[in-house]
């Protein structure tokens, strides 16, 4: 009974392992393919981001910008964007139940005055506005203040609001690249109405510095686990989302820099105002909706880093976060079971949502379990040491080779990303360190996600300190 | 079994190995590569050196004028009879040949680049052709209207035709491009005028005089 026990879990545990490596190895593949495609046609272009932002026939623009006590970053974030080379741009920052001086700010920065437009919110809205403010320096910009409803009610108030034929969803403290809104802009513009959502790759801003034209200069942070997180935002990008949107099947667009029609945007109802996952849903519900319909809805991956956003540096604002993240996806997976394994939904229902159940949702479960079942085994003399060790060490090998292909992608569509030898090496170990420790921390993280998703109730967003943000409006 | 299942594994993770180590190598060679381009810029020439007039001996050319004597006797091919240079007027058929292309490409980079083309050629054909993309849906109304703008008179007169177009968004088009002071995106709805609040609008209260916040709803 034991050995036959012993011999199913290592036949599981074979089995995940195989599909884990084939599945990324794939989404690698096809995320080199991609960008190895993008920039031989890069070279072919006559028409292309800089000629779009000269255009006098591009769409109107709106940016929306929900900031819950972010006046540490609110002014650079807005800085960045109202320098953007776009002529039709509208941006509106939701404060929403700010404790902090974020509408101070904002007011000493751009000097608001009071628009006295109607106050009033459709039925079932959480936040109430209690001031519409324009700014005298630049008109472009609006400010809705909100007495709170969270980060998706905020976004959902703009919406309502929003003049623009395409929405751009970011983040008060996502930096923005000088061409970002024209870059994001152009597959709506070249592939027309196919397209309803655009996202980009987002860099770490922790440690990094502003050029004078307003770009950012990525350069190693201090921070040990800012680090982890530069090749895990690269890995999440470069490999994950950029291979998914190659085979048409991206399931999440990030909530930090996301660009959308707004058409579609609204007959889907906006943000939902009761998950702490509201990207990943709210990209769910797109692709469920539009199928539905009967349309095409198209959502694309842009490789090139166009926004930067600073990670938490503290390891409990980190755990957090991760928490957050994977109770989202626990909430989303529930709401949009119908979706999984349906041929109706296409490539999402049938490939990406599946994978995303698998190794993202039970990978916390699966992985700890195996370690402990793996160990368990090998003490009792079920499983030999050496088979223990070598899957161990293939384990580690591929999570590496991973992580370093993508540092590798990210150096490709932007040089500067590693900038001496001392950093690869820097990086090459904080990728084995991630391998060796924090890939088990963080799914301790996940499986308490896990579980509070399952559990349900009422998810908190928790706080984040900016420091970079800070730095960058310093300098 | 477990023999065998060890010895793949560790000649796939080796080979991983070596995979993950030519990805280091590679990225410490780009970085070495862009020290060199940015700390050691090539040798060249000193900018006062460079020569910034043509060399005397090379006379300019006056350009080649077609005599209209040369064409009664046959001398030039019928190419050039037409007295406007137009490309449309050389190949009567190409703005037709390149819409057809538009229409069934399905690349939209190669479609923007034949719109690039057609609204270099700028006739009434090429207008027509860059029409009838907005009106099938593969090209987008601000890469036509774009390239619509380079067109010449005769372009301008298929955009006036198009103003009576069943399409809407061909007729939506047509009128943004002939009413140029009244561009596409002005035509949308809007419901708050953009333009900046006047001097005696109530101030926002700032971080000076900001009055005690009450606790808001908390998320």
């Amino acid at each position: 009974m034991v050995p036959a026990l012993a011999i199913a879990a290592q036949a599981i545990a074979g089995v995940c392992l195989a599909v884990y490596a084939v599945g990324y190895a794939f989404l690698l593949t096809r995320a080199a393919l991609d960008a190895r495609r993008a920039q031989r046609r890069a070279h072919h272009r006559t028409w292309g981001a800089r000629e779009l932002a000269a255009s006098e026939s591009q769409p109107v623009v709106t940016v929306i910008v929900p900031a819950h006590d972010e006046a540490d970053a609110i002014i650079p974030a807005l800085r960045s964007l109202l320098r953007q080379q776009w002529h039709h741009l509208e941006v509106i920052v939701v404060p929403n139940g700010c404790t902090d001086a974020t509408m101070a700010q904002l007011a000493d920065a751009y000097d608001l005055r009071a628009t006295g437009e109607l106050l009033d919110r459709p039925r079932g809205a959480r936040g109430r506005i209690i001031g519409t403010w324009r700014s005298a320096v630049d008109p472009r910009l609006r400010v809705l203040e909100t007495t709170g409803g969270g980060k998706a009610d905020a976004a959902n108030c703009a919406l309502e609001r929003a003049t623009g034929e395409l929405t751009l969803l970011v983040d008060a403290d996502s930096i923005l690249a000088p061409l970002a809104i024209a870059r994001a802009a152009l597959p709506f513009i070249e592939r027309g109405e196919s397209v309803v959502a655009v996202s980009a790759t987002i860099r770490v801003l922790n440690g990094a510095r502003q050029r004078p034209d307003g770009s950012i200069e990525s350069t190693m942070p201090a921070s040990r686990l800012a680090r982890l997180q530069m090749i895990e935002y690269a890995r999440a990008f470069q490999i994950g989302r950029a291979g998914w949107s190659s085979i048409g099947a991206l399931p999440v667009v990030s909530g930090a820099f996301g660009m959308f029609r707004t058409s579609v945007l609204r007959a889907v109802g906006g943000l939902d105002v009761d998950t702490v996952g509201e990207d990943l849903e709210l990209i769910m519900r797109l692709h469920a909706q539009v199928r539905r319909a009967g349309r095409r809805g198209d959502v694309v991956f842009l490789p090139e880093p166009l926004c930067w956003t600073e990670v938490p540096e503290d390891i409990d604002i980190l755990r957090a976060q991760r928490v957050r993240w994977h109770r989202g996806l626990v909430e989303t997976a529930r709401r949009h079971r119908r979706m999984l394994l349906n041929d109706r939904h296409g490539a999402v229902g049938l490939v990406s949502f599946p994978f995303l159940g698998i190794f993202e949702l039970l990978a916390p479960l699966v992985e700890l379990l195996g370690i402990a079942a793996l160990a368990v085994a090998a003490s009792a003399g079920l499983v030999a040491w050496t088979l223990v060790l070598t899957l161990g060490l293939f384990s580690v090998c591929f999570g590496m080779a991973l992580s370093m292909s993508a540092v590798m992608l990210e150096q490709i569509w932007e040089r500067g990303f590693v900038s001496t030898p001392r950093d690869v090496l820097l990086l090459l170990r904080t990728a084995l360190v991630e391998q060796l420790g924090h890939r088990q921390r963080t799914a301790v993280w996940r499986l308490r996600g896990l579980i509070g998703g399952l559990r349900g109730g009422r998810a908190t967003w928790g706080e984040m300190r900016h420091r970079g943000a800070r730095e960058i409006a310093a300098r | 079994m477990a023999d065998a299942l060890v010895i793949w594994l560790a000649v796939l993770g080796g080979v991983i190995a070596g995979a993950c180590a030519c990805a280091t190598a590679w990225l410490i060679w780009s970085t070495r590569r862009d020290q060199i381009s940015y700390t050691a810029p090539p040798q060249q020439t000193p900018s006062h050196m460079i020569a910034v007039s043509p060399p005397l001996h090379a006379q300019p050319v006056p350009p080649y004028v077609v005599q209209q004597s040369q064409l009664q006797h046959h001398q030039l091919p019928p190419i050039d009879v037409h007295p406007p240079l137009q490309l449309e007027g050389h190949y009567p058929r190409l703005a037709e040949a390149l819409g057809t292309w538009m229409q069934t490409e399905p690349d939209a980079v190669e479609r923007v680049r034949i719109a690039r083309d057609l609204g270099a050629i700028g006739g009434a054909d090429s207008a027509r052709a860059l029409l009838n993309g907005v009106r099938t849906g593969v090209l987008t109304p601000t890469i036509a209207a774009d390239n619509l703008r380079r067109g010449g008179f005769e372009a301008g007169i298929a955009v006036t035709a198009a103003l009576a177009d069943p399409e809407p968004r061909v007729r939506e088009l047509a009128t943004s491009l002939v009413g140029r002071a009244v561009p596409l995106q002005r035509q949308l709805p809007r419901r708050t005028p953009l333009t900046a609040p006047g001097p005696n609008d109530p101030v926002a209260p700032r971080a000076s005089n900001a009055p005690p916040r009450l606790p808001l709803v908390r998320r």
